[in-house]
């Protein structure tokens, strides 16, 4: 966690926009949030299908990015990472912002898995050590 | 019931596993849920290659989305998350890193 689902309007992007996007989903929540890279995930689809977490798009989106995040972080800092990734989106797509649809979701860590670990809240002692193992690694 | 709604790139292994899949999933919420778990759903979802990034970098990672009845305990909850990641891992060759699970609660 965190995972970004993005729903992208079908034939609008190429595979650089989505690398840029995914790119600078990365950088905000890093920045953020403190969090390390390797587990910032994001998914594109280009079908409105929401059963899997994905957002349909809403009248006159190119493209909506549903961020699920751990419970525990602050209205500025969601704020901050709303405003940074439509920026990012709008960058790569060459789109205008009313194009951009995002919102982020809360949930209880615990509620997660990665690395075959549940995951921890924000700021507790088990994140820290959890950080420090550094289960996820990146992509090669 | 549960249900499980498994994202997956194309060419994942799991691709071609999915009905011995879903049946061993459905075997393990029986057991780790409970009877009123019985008669679960799986659903695939299928994304082309290169739709999934970790790190802003290519990746191989999926995403197992599982609604589970409401009121959990922890432990519970837990125990359900590793059979199904080591259930995972084992049967499609993933690496650990690579499964993504969540639980979320059927009322929600």
């Amino acid at each position: 966690m965190p995972i970004y689902l993005s729903t992208l309007k079908e034939g609008c992007s190429t595979e650089a926009q989505r690398k840029q996007i995914a790119e600078c989903i990365t950088t905000v929540h890093v920045d953020v949030t403190g969090a390390p890279a390797q587990f910032v995930n994001t998914f594109f689809r280009e079908h409105a299908d929401e059963e899997g977490g994905f957002r349909a798009l809403p009248k006159g989106n190119i493209v909506f990015v549903n961020g699920n995040i751990r419970s525990g972080r602050s209205k500025e800092a969601k704020a901050e990472m709303m405003e940074r990734i439509t920026q990012g989106v709008v960058d790569a797509l060459g789109c205008r912002p009313d194009e951009v649809g995002i919102t982020l979701n809360s949930g209880p860590a615990s509620h997660g898995m990665e690395g075959g670990q549940i995951l921890p809240d924000p700021g507790s002692p088990e994140e820290k050590a959890w950080k420090e193992t550094g289960h996820a690694k990146v992509p090669q | 019931m549960a249900t499980f709604i498994a994202t997956i790139q194309k060419g994942h292994r799991a691709e071609s596993m999915q009905q011995e899949l879903a049946e061993e999933l459905k075997e393990v919420a029986q057991e780790s849920l409970g009877d009123d778990t019985a008669g679960s759903d799986v659903k695939w979802k299928v994304i082309p290659q290169g739709f999934g990034w970790t790190a802003g970098r290519p990746s191989n990672s999926s995403v197992l989305l599982c609604v589970v009845p409401d009121d959990l305990q922890f432990e519970t909850r837990a125990a359900f998350m590793t059979r199904v990641n080591d259930l995972w891992v084992n049967r499609t060759g993933a690496a650990p890193e690579e499964l993504l699970i969540f639980t979320q609660c059927r009322t929600l």
